[in-house]
């Protein structure tokens, strides 16, 4: 199957930062532990001193959340995103096959790099008409391949090829 | 007949702090944030006991963070040759031509340039390769000299550098 690559300008924050997985929600784990903390202190009978003391934890589990929010917004959207084989002037092509991804193009001087196999790709989103492919690590590294104007039968074979190449859907 | 110059030394890759690098050492420093508060709120809360678990959790978090933390890339220093003809990489077949250079700069350590193209060709992931052709290689090079005549190393491999780069339109080696 041989599909268009894309290199767009702006890829949205919400598809970047969903290539972070499970990643992108460890702040809420500081609220969460602040949450029991709170609970477990207005069921028991507590002194004033351990009373500060439960406020300043509560202080500092919410200001780790705050700065695990600041870190998972660095990772997921703080870089640019690269694009290989890149090429403002001529046309690049992937063909897709169970042995990997290979890159066409008219002007063989823009392909660098010739093969991925499926091994060096983890993560794959389909954001309207664009599938997106990356490897782990906070999408900063994509392929967009175009699949506007596929037939219906070949986006079967193409999500079919995509799960035998076992990658996951962010 | 020109003198020629040559320069011997050592070189290893140099790794720029990426950000989710930085990143992930933020949520590994919380996660001891955290469960050293956990420990703390139960010894507060007259469970001293109970804390052993946390401060245990406490010292696995430390022992991965140290060993994660070892750089690879200092276990193998190699050796270069820089000569008028280009950059030879020890132990590769092809010397890396003057023009193979983006930029240069120094640093601290060493004289930083940086590459077009890998001299080393090794079995680079898929993602090192895509940043390495955007950004560039990035190497570190040490000039083998003793402490006196350190200084005489590091301005000839500068000037070496400057001599063959300097035609080059943009000078902005010394913003890497």
């Amino acid at each position: 199957m041989k599909l268009k690559c894309q290199f767009p300008e702006h890829v949205p924050g919400s598809l970047r930062l969903r290539f972070l997985r499970g990643g992108r929600f460890i702040w809420l784990y500081p609220i969460v532990v602040a949450g029991i903390l709170v609970a477990a202190s207005l069921v028991s009978l507590m002194d004033p001193v351990q009373w500060i003391w439960t406020i300043a934890i509560v202080g500092v589990l919410i200001l780790a959340a705050l700065i695990s929010l600041a870190a998972v917004l660095y990772a997921g959207l703080g870089h640019e995103v690269y694009y290989p084989n890149a090429s403002k002037t001529a046309e690049v092509f992937c063909s897709l096959s169970e042995a990997g991804i290979v890159f066409e193009s008219d002007d063989p001087g823009v392909i660098y790099i010739p093969k991925v196999d499926w091994s060096e790709i983890q993560l794959y989103q389909i954001d309207s008409y664009d599938l997106y492919l990356s490897p782990a690590g906070g999408g900063s590294v994509l392929i967009v391949l175009d699949l506007r104007g596929i037939s219906l039968q070949e986006m079967r074979s193409l999500t079919d090829l995509l799960k035998t190449c076992s990658l996951v859907k962010v | 007949m020109e003198n020629e110059i040559k320069i011997k030394g050592s070189v290893r890759p140099h790794r720029c702090a990426s950000r989710l690098h930085i990143a992930a050492v933020m949520m590994a420093v919380i996660n001891i944030v955290l469960i050293f508060l956990a420990a703390l709120s139960l010894i507060v809360a007259g469970e001293p006991l109970l804390a052993a678990g946390p401060l245990l959790g406490l010292l696995i978090s430390a022992i991965r963070i140290i060993r994660s933390s070892r750089k690879p890339s200092k276990a193998d220093p190699r050796s270069f040759t820089a000569s008028a003809a280009g950059i030879d990489f020890t132990g590769t077949e092809a010397v890396i031509g003057w023009n193979q250079i983006r930029k240069w700069s120094r640093k601290p350590k060493g004289i930083l340039v940086i590459l077009k193209s890998d001299p080393y060709g090794q079995q680079l992931s898929f993602p090192v390769r895509v940043l390495g052709h955007d950004n560039g290689f990035a190497f570190l090079l040490r000039p083998d000299a003793s402490q006196s005549d350190k200084e005489t190393a590091y301005t000839q491999l500068i000037q070496l550098l400057d001599q063959n780069t300097k035609d080059r339109k943009e000078r902005d080696h010394d913003h890497v």
